[in-house]
């Protein structure tokens, strides 16, 4: 099964189960969760299913294309499904052989893994799913969101795109996979990976970055005062993917580091709380 | 409350607590709380019963009660009624007071006693409690008993509980039949499940004897011990037929031994040319990113071969093509480690020493960096005093000028359990020496109480200086362990401490090494420093007490000579060798009852007292005393500078002991003349002293004549 068709399965899948399907958001991010489908949405008070694709950075986890399963830039699919059904297990592992992964044939492992992400104030119980020594899915009971206990308990299911493509094409180097007929995925990614490594170890303009740190952060904390909770949150975003870009520059020093994440977390405590306020009770 | 097994009995309390995947870490801790607090809540319910047995998997936690009686013991309480005046008239008739508390408890008149309390005579009445049926309270006890398994995560998942994993299902038999109660938001019954992907439907349990058997046939081996042993076996033939020996890993074999239900097996290769990738990153490699065993040649190198632990039941073919996946992916991990190695390697360990600059150690403590110059400090120091030749000073130094800087490598960040291993390595890469390199490896030893000390004499000093700089610098910020509380595992620094000096019997200075230790961290002012210093020192000593006992040396012993300001471990454990020797002489006892009866008589005498004067001495014993104390007190002491201290003993003994005696028949200590009293008590606590503070103060010993 090629890569796109992979995506198409999982969306036929989740839609099935009731999810919403939304789009990738279009600011840089680390993962799903800062989508503003997983992070604001899991505050609310009312049921949500979602599932999308969401394009990834972290700028430290590049290879400069050289290894098969590391990259700066990949694909997720996420899904969130709250209130966490009692079934969830045996959606999940549905879903696994919806797409063409029969488990009986396989090392199908759940490995605790407590996921957690300082800069969001996140935090869930969970696992890592390992399919014959490989994690392929980040499976988490989220609990608190942007520093708020949530009330009600959100499953997060982050599967592994180029993960998942692998096990299905038996090939288990990333940039060998089939997007489609004709065109791998090296085809589409393997410059945009080695151009990228060199701008995000060597290039990029460390001054130029703290400067759009502060920038972002002030005007993210302005737009708090205002009350304009998602430009907020948005510039809240940049403000992260620009303390990714410079750790990966080392830039930042392992004692300055707390602190930088600390102020990110600042900002989305207070964007969370302002919704929680708004839409959660 | 426990009784006899009988074979026939029915009366069985089977619970199964079925949950998604818990972690494998927690399995142990939650069964053995299962079972500990099982046997408490029985016995507080006051419920009889046989024995317990209990299972454990990734996805059940069972308990099994053998022989539970149907109903609880009646459990007698003795009730207080009215005193004896008012529950009885002048003519000893019940009164209408105690007819009251009789009819009220419904205690019989014949069952009362009267007994003495502290307020006077009073009736009293003993009454049996009703006993419930055992039925009617399980719910109850079951509810209770699954809340009362603590864990450090507890999660939520929309059913108003939390347990450290989902709880999805609770099959509970009482008699061989469905108990059925609400319990975390589901109904509990009779079903179920086998393995997770083999048998995932749902079955309803018939008897005890089904539930044991349907798992078996389901793929459920549910006994941790079982599957334990079948791995073990499994991997070590494996390995064998590679004609290799196991990297055994008992923490390893636990944890997988948690991850599955039916444990199968598979063995695969790597390309030969990661071989070049350090051993120990290999396994560490191996282990973290797929949990798999490593095999060793005779020559214990990692051979390019692996054993994964899976939980399915898999043909041949199927086995090949897990197999192969597992082959790809650990590839793709080697590539890794393999870019690490090369960044890592792209300048000399040396120079990564200044970016330890950047590394905080502790936030009130500096860096590092400060760490690594306060290391070389005290690492000279203790160079110096030992007498270590220049060139082996320098190797010393040099050691622990690098032996922190693997922590700034991308190695060590991807896998901090190889910090030292990694240094090691890239010193001997960089043409270290390796004296040096292996110091580097050494110096976090001793890792625990039964983890060696280190071999070589450069990770040895280092190693000492690190866990002292650890101590003293955290003491110094006031974090102190507490209770079982000790996050930067400071006693087993001192242990460490205590056990490097011992073995490697560095002959030094307590007082004058941790005096160095605080002068090189910053302490504001002296009484500050000087109760810092005491502190460190009483922690120390524990250790060493500690230590001492477990070689079931007495411990009054291992007082007494600690009393005698000896901050000399080594010198510590010589004079109690020696001493243990004449433990049961009569010199002992002697020397014993002369250093007891001077301290008995200074016990009150707070204030200094002046150097003894020949012109105070008014009585001939006095000065005859004090020549002898002249005479003896220079081979004595010179005798305890070679440490020869039963020597010592004996030559105290013969100068003093019936002369001491008899001055204390003959002469009259406290008198009223302030000048020659202190004179004599002078007398006495220079003859005290010269035993007592030089080798062991044994009036704290006590003594029995034979």
């Amino acid at each position: 099964m090629n890569f796109q068709d992979l995506i198409s399965k999982l969306e036929t899948y989740w839609k099935s189960k009731g999810c919403v399907i939304v789009y990738p958001y279009d600011i840089e991010v680390g993962a799903g969760t800062f989508h503003t489908a997983t992070f604001l949405k899991c505050l609310d008070k009312n049921k949500w299913n979602t599932a999308f694709v969401q394009p990834s950075r972290r700028p430290t986890d590049g290879r400069y294309g050289d290894n098969p399963l590391r990259t700066q830039f990949y694909y997720q699919y996420q899904v969130i499904l709250k209130p966490s059904p009692d079934d969830v297990k045996k959606l999940y592992q549905d879903s696994l052989e919806y797409i063409g992964i029969n488990l009986k044939k396989h090392d199908f492992k759940f490995i605790e893994d407590d996921w957690a992400s300082p800069t969001l104030g996140a935090k869930g119980l969970g696992w890592e799913i390992w399919l014959d020594g490989l994690e392929i899915t980040q499976f988490t009971y989220m609990q608190q969101m942007g520093g708020v206990e949530l009330k009600d308990v959100a499953c997060e299911l982050t599967y592994g795109l180029e993960r998942i493509a692998m096990v299905l094409q038996g090939k288990y180097d990333l940039f060998d996979l089939v997007w489609a007929d004709g065109v791998m995925y090296g085809d589409l990614q393997k410059d945009r990976e080695k151009e990228s490594c060199v701008y995000n170890f060597e290039k990029a303009d460390i001054d130029m970055y703290l400067n759009l740190f502060e920038l972002y952060e002030g005007e993210a904390a302005k737009l708090i005062e205002e009350e304009l909770i998602i430009p907020a949150y948005e510039c809240t975003l940049k403000v992260s993917h620009i303390f990714n870009v410079l750790d990966a520059r080392k830039a930042i020093s392992q004692s300055e580091r707390p602190t930088f994440i600390a102020r990110v977390r600042r900002l989305a405590n207070k964007c969370a709380q302002m919704y929680y306020e708004k839409n959660g009770k | 409350m426990r009784k006899m097994a009988n074979k026939n009995n029915i009366n069985n309390i089977l619970l199964e607590v079925g949950t998604e995947p818990l972690p494998a870490g927690f399995i142990y801790s939650a069964i053995k709380q299962l079972k500990k607090n099982a046997q408490e809540l029985l016995k507080a319910y006051n419920i009889t019963y046989g024995e317990i047995e209990t299972h454990d998997t990734y996805r059940r936690l069972t308990i099994y009660i053998k022989n539970v009686d149907d109903l609880q013991q009646a459990k007698e309480v003795e009730i207080r009624g009215p005193s004896k005046e008012i529950a009885y008239d002048d003519n000893n008739k019940p009164t209408r007071a105690l007819l009251g508390f009789l009819n009220k408890t419904g205690i019989k008149q014949i069952d009362i006693l009267i007994k003495k309390t502290s307020q006077g005579d009073y009736v009293f009445g003993v009454k049996k409690e009703q006993a419930s049926k055992v039925s009617d309270i399980l719910p109850n006890f079951i509810k209770e008993l699954i809340a009362s398994i603590n864990c450090d995560k507890n999660m939520r998942w929309n059913k108003g509980y939390s347990f450290i994993r989902p709880i999805r299902w609770i099959m509970v038999l009482w008699k061989q039949k469905p108990l059925v109660f609400e319990l975390a938001g589901l109904k509990t019954s009779n079903v179920t499940y086998g393995h997770q992907i083999l048998s995932p439907k749902a079955h309803k349990v018939k008897n005890e004897k089904d539930y044991f058997s349907y798992l078996k046939r389901n793929y459920v081996e549910l006994d941790f011990h079982s599957r334990k042993q079948k791995i073990e076996k499994a991997v070590t033939s494996l390995a064998a037929k590679y004609k290799g020996e196991l990297a055994h890993d008992v923490d390893l074999l636990d944890e997988l031994t948690n991850l599955c239900e039916c444990p199968g097996f598979i063995a695969g290769s790597f390309n030969k040319k990661y071989l070049s990738i350090p051993g120990e990153v290999l396994i560490t490699s191996m282990k973290k990113g797929q949990k798999l065993f490593a095999v060793k040649d005779k020559s214990s190198k990692v051979m390019p071969v692996f054993l994964a632990v899976i939980d399915n039941k898999v043909s041949r073919e199927v086995a090949k093509n897990i197999c192969e996946n597992y082959e790809k992916v650990l590839e793709a991990k080697l590539k890794d480690a393999e870019f690490f190695l090369s960044r890592d390697t792209r300048e000399p360990l040396a120079k990564k020493v200044d970016k330890l600059k950047n590394i905080i150690f502790q936030k009130d403590l500096g860096s590092m960096y400060d760490k690594t110059e306060r290391l070389i400090n005290i690492s000279d120091f203790i160079a110096r005093h030992l007498g270590l030749d220049k060139n082996k000073t320098d190797k010393v130094r040099r050691c622990a000028y690098l032996v922190k800087a693997d922590l700034v490598t991308d190695m060590v960040r991807e896998f901090p359990a190889l910090q030292g291993i990694i240094g090691s390595r890239y010193a001997l890469k960089f043409k270290e020496e390796p004296l040096v390199s292996e110091g580097i490896l050494e110096h976090y030893q001793p890792k625990s109480q039964d983890d060696n000390i280190p071999g070589s004499i450069t990770g040895s000093i280092v190693s000492l200086a690190d866990k002292l700089d650890n101590i003293t610098a955290y003491f110094s910020v006031g974090l102190l362990p507490s209770g079982s509380y000790d996050p930067y595992a400071l006693r087993r620094s001192a242990l460490g401490v205590v056990r490097i000096i011992l073995n490697k019997k560095m002959s030094i200075s307590m007082n004058l090494l941790i005096d160095k230790s605080i002068s090189l961290i910053s302490v504001n002012n002296r009484t500050k420093a000087f109760e810092l210093k005491a502190k460190i020192i009483d922690f120390l000593n524990l250790r060493l007490r500690q230590l001492l006992s477990q070689d079931e040396i007495e411990s009054e012993l291992i007082e007494s000579v600690i009393m005698a300001n000896c901050d000399n471990y080594v010198d510590i454990v010589e004079r109690i060798n020696q001493l243990k020797k004449i433990r049961q002489s009569k010199d002992f006892f002697e020397c014993s009852k002369i250093v007891e009866r001077t301290s008995n008589i200074l016990k009150n005498v707070s204030r200094d007292l002046p150097s003894v004067s020949r012109k105070l001495f008014k009585e001939d014993l006095e000065k005859q005393l004090w020549d002898i104390f002249e005479k003896s007190n220079k081979d004595i002491l010179a005798l305890i500078n070679k440490k020869k201290y039963i020597q010592a003993t004996e030559k105290y003994v013969s100068a003093f002991s019936q002369p001491v005696h008899v001055f204390f028949e003959k002469i009259m200590v406290n008198v009223d003349n302030i000048k020659i009293r202190n004179n004599r008590l002078s007398l006495m606590k220079n003859i005290n002293q010269l035993y007592a503070a030089n080798i062991a103060d044994l009036s704290r010993i006590s003594i029995n004549q034979n």
